[in-house]
């Protein structure tokens, strides 16, 4: 029941897609693999630890990260191995405590025996065609009566590009999880630039 | 007498798709190996596919079960239900199962005489509570692939091994663990040992081949509509299929393809193939070809019935 309702609690039955770019050749003295599929199992990454950098420097609604990207630091109660296992447990169980109440006393050295699945896609493109032709393959703009989805007119010359299709989540004060990933891709990112997003309406 | 839909839609795989199971498992079956690292034996870091066997005595093949598709169409159903209900006016709770979980079911003071909108489609155990309301799923799901080759439950599939690199989360950046400069971002590994990335196995699955088809029996218009809509929230991507589907696994697009919708006696009346070509882009056009009406609407009514009476 716990997983269950920490996968539901929060999610607010939204859907957007986020179009950006590598902002960067060299973020943090790293390349960026040119690989694009390389690429494509990097950005989960990549973003959740910018994210967390972003929190540590004050910027506290990034510490929700976990509610989008998923994690299994409480997976199965398993004990923690590592000091920074333990510190990612407590966090996790902090932000459980806060979302659902109290709940049963933690086992000395286990995390909480729940885990939140992710709730993203997180996929490259090396160029506008291939990803004009992923655009053009979904349904969605179908149920708005639309001759296409609107974000291929945002897909710029030159790659790669990056998509991101997130669930949804409602954070603390109102806000949403997709306008704290806007407000990243558009301002703190180093490492992505956003150049597109929308909400599919699904029809209303 | 009721209808019979069979919806056949083409399986398109835009990304990579992986089965997989446990490791515990896969190393009992000898899929991933114990190899020897600095004098310790460890598990090899790779994910296998599913393998089952097709054929009596012959070796076991990497599959894909036609029941993981009911699951994810499944979910897709629950999410859309709930996203229309939570729109409706008046509505301040949750009404589906899925989503509401098995004790809040069981501890309500007025267990609902119905399964809910997504168990009376995909079948259900009285929403888990009552075993008066306990109905079958009014669909089922079959692979039609390559002759001789897929069967009701599964299709095989030859193993293409990734091997790129492929490293999982462990923080480099902010905990000053980087490597050197100008060595390429790799930012998701497990721990810092070369020479071990993460192999994963995908299946290949040739464009123009594979085929899901539903069959609904009966075929009610909140069912139609349910399973056709679903079909279009996974093509999205929204709703994917199999493991690492964060990481741009498991995208599929299901192209309406061929349908029959109609009685028993037309479905044993056709000389052959009762399945006409669809001709249509989305599932929302071929529920609304078959409906005659907007699929979104069906939906919208049926839900409108529990509002109001959410837990």
């Amino acid at each position: 029941m716990a997983a269950i309702k920490a996968i539901v609690e929060g999610t607010n039955f939204n859907i957007h897609c986020f179009l950006a770019k590598v902002r960067t050749d060299n973020p943090y003295g790293y390349l960026v693999p040119e690989d694009v599929e390389k690429l494509e199992f990097t950005i989960k990454g990549a973003m959740r630890i910018e994210m967390n950098t972003l929190a540590d420097q004050g910027k506290y609604d990034y510490r929700f990260w976990r509610r989008l990207f998923g994690t299994s630091a409480g997976e199965k109660g398993k004990k923690a191995k590592t000091e920074e296992g333990k510190r990612r447990a407590e966090e996790f169980e902090e932000q459980v405590r806060r979302l659902l109440g109290k709940g049963p006393p933690r086992e000395k050295g286990r995390s909480s025996p729940i885990s939140w699945k992710s709730r993203g896609l997180f996929k490259a493109f090396e160029d506008r065609k291939t990803a004009g032709d992923f655009f053009r393959g979904c349904p969605l703009f179908h149920w708005d009566s639309m001759a296409e989805c609107p974000l291929i007119a945002s897909i710029p010359s030159d790659g790669p590009f990056l998509l991101l299709q997130v669930h949804d989540v409602d954070l603390e004060g109102g806000a949403t999880f997709a306008a704290l990933l806007e407000e990243y891709l558009d301002k703190n990112s180093e490492l992505f630039e956003l150049v597109g997003d929308r909400s599919c309406r699904l029809g209303g | 007498m009721g209808r019979i839909a069979i919806l056949r839609f083409e399986w398109k795989g835009k990304t990579p798709l992986h089965s997989g199971y446990g490791s515990d498992f896969a190393e009992f079956v000898g899929d991933i190996k114990r190899i020897e690292i600095n004098d310790k034996y460890e598990l090899e870091r790779k994910s296998a596919n599913l393998k089952t066997r097709f054929q009596l005595g012959g070796a076991p093949e990497a599959t894909f079960l036609a029941s993981s598709t009911k699951g994810v169409f499944r979910t897709a159903s629950a999410w859309l239900v709930e996203r229309i209900a939570k729109r409706e006016p008046g509505a301040s709770g949750l009404i589906t199962c899925d989503y509401i979980g098995d004790d809040a079911w069981k501890k309500s003071p007025h267990p609902r005489k119905v399964n809910c909108p997504v168990c009376q489609v995909y079948g259900g155990s009285g929403c888990r509570v009552d075993e008066t309301y306990r109905s079958l799923s009014r669909v089922a799901f079959t692979f039609i692939g390559e002759a001789n080759k897929s069967t009701d439950a599964a299709h095989p599939s030859k193993t293409v091994m990734q091997q790129k690199d492929y490293f999982f989360a462990h923080e480099q950046i902010n905990e000053g663990k980087s490597e050197p400069l100008e060595s390429e971002l790799r930012i998701e590994q497990i721990n810092e040992e070369e020479g071990k990335p993460l192999k994963i196995e995908t299946l290949s699955v040739k464009e123009g081949v594979l085929f899901l088809a539903l069959r609904l029996d009966p075929a009610d218009d909140l069912a139609v509509a349910l399973v056709c809509l679903a079909a279009d929230l996974i093509s999205s991507g929204f709703f994917r299929f199999g493991r690492f589907t964060s990481r741009g696994y498991g995208v599929v697009r299901l192209v309406p393809y061929k349908h029959f919708y109609g009685s028993l006696s037309d479905l044993l009346a056709a000389d052959d193939d009762p399945c006409e070509p669809s001709e249509v882009g989305s599932g929302y056009e071929l529920a609304k070809k078959l409906l005659g009406q907007d699929p979104l609407e069906v939906v919208k009514g049926a839900v409108r019935k529990y509002v109001g009476s959410e837990r």
